[in-house]
């Protein structure tokens, strides 16, 4: 084969030197392992935004700054549905574990545990289902207009909905079930990754 | 030539893995923070997704882009490996920790690929031997590659670059094409000049000076 391929054009097929592809890729993958290591001590924020998946989030305490909440709808493939969308400006969640099904396998992340909790900014979330056992609000409004919330800038809902904020708000056992899009810069101390099942 | 042979021949005239892999981490990355949007049109949800589903795509695209050039564009195979590998560390942090670690290996192994492959010079006839190696030095040998690849006449070089011979031999003992050139073994003095440059070069340079 490589005989025919010479004759009708010369020098038409390469290899990978491997030695070259060792040096190309052990700096890489050291400085990935660096950021991997960085990130998990919570010195580097890393950007998360997830949709189309069902995305698991719980954590055992929530506490934030800067709280809206209103109700919107997404289009999925059956149709509308209707989800809340919470937005938090400015968030720490213990215990958090997230768990997001990619194809066939599960991914589960968990960081935030050990007296050091994830900090979260301009976090929203569209969910499908919230749970938690214990909510404080502090400076509520409920059913302001949800185009008019002015907590957590350059987030509101459609004018005429129906919304609410707070200046803070504390939610223990938090459990949410997202259902299209979570955006957010996380600093994750404590990260741990791996395939496994949900939180 | 039947189209599977074209198909490989192409396959085989370029990084093709390496892009292939570049491909792949790209459309993986774009499809976290998009699938919903791709999937189900739902238009409305870039704005919540913000600056972290920009970049999340941006890196995505950019990393598609650099492997479909490695295979159009196999000449510049260093800088879209090298470009390759970046975009895949630059995404741990800024998308979806590097597309949940997928993307970002991919990427990374992708773009080492790319980067370290290099064509073959297989000289069916000697006297094509001399002007293939001429024209085609890899670019990492091409400073070295003046010391063993000048004496244009093999014969003479086959002598004078002995030593030369055993430590590329030494240093380029794994490739599994390595047997045409050992038995070609009476140009010594071509097929070190197409042989791995950084390597070689270091090997090469406590022996000469």
């Amino acid at each position: 084969m490589p005989d025919e391929d010479s004759k009708t054009r010369p020098s038409v097929h390469g290899k990978v030197r491997w030695r070259r592809f060792a040096i190309a890729a052990v700096p890489a993958v050291a400085i990935a392992g660096t950021l991997v290591g960085l990130t998990a001590q919570g010195a580097i924020a890393s950007s998360i935004s997830v949709s189309g998946q069902e995305f698991l989030v719980t954590a055992g305490q929530l506490n934030g700054t800067g709280f809206e909440q209103f109700g919107g709808q997404v289009t999925g493939s059956g149709g509308p549905r209707p989800v809340i969308i919470s937005a938090i400006k400015s968030a720490s969640l213990s215990n958090l574990c997230q768990s997001v099904t990619v194809g066939p396998v599960t991914l589960r992340l968990t960081a935030g545990g050990g007296g050091s909790p994830v900090t979260a900014d301009n976090l929203v979330v569209d969910a499908s289902g919230q749970t938690g056992s214990e909510a404080i609000f502090h400076n509520i409004t409920i059913g302001q207009d949800a185009g008019t919330l002015s907590e957590d800038p350059g987030t509101a809902g459609q004018p005429g909905g129906f919304g609410q904020q707070a200046d803070s708000i504390t939610i223990d056992n938090l459990v949410q079930h997202t259902w299209l899009t979570t955006a957010g810069t996380f600093t994750l101390p404590g990260l741990s990754i791996g395939f496994g099942g949900s939180c | 030539m039947t189209r599977r042979e074209r198909w490989r021949g192409w396959r085989r005239s370029r990084p093709f893995w390496g892009g292939l892999l570049l491909v792949l981490a790209g459309l993986e990355l774009v499809a976290i923070p998009l699938s919903g949007v791709l999937g189900h049109g739902a238009i409305k949800l870039v704005i919540y997704i913000g600056i972290g589903g920009v970049f999340g795509v941006l890196i995505g695209l950019l990393l598609i882009a650099a492997g479909i050039m490695l295979w159009v564009n196999p000449v510049h195979r260093v800088f879209y490996g090298i470009a390759g590998i970046a975009l895949g560390i630059v995404s741990f942090p800024a998308s979806n920790l590097g597309g949940f670690f997928l993307g970002m290996l991919a990427a990374i192994v992708g773009g080492a690929i790319g980067f370290a492959w290099a064509p073959v010079e297989a000289p069916p006839v000697p006297a094509a031997a001399g002007a293939i190696a001429d024209e085609e030095p890899s670019a990492g040998s091409g400073i070295i590659a003046g010391a063993p690849g000048d004496p244009a006449d093999e014969t003479s070089g086959a002598d004078t670059f002995t030593p030369d011979a055993d430590t590329f031999g030494a240093d380029a003992g794994r490739p599994e094409e390595e047997p045409a050139d050992a038995a070609g073994a009476g140009q010594p003095g071509t097929e070190p000049a197409g042989q791995p440059g950084p390597g070689a070069g270091l090997s090469a340079r406590p022996a000469g000076r």
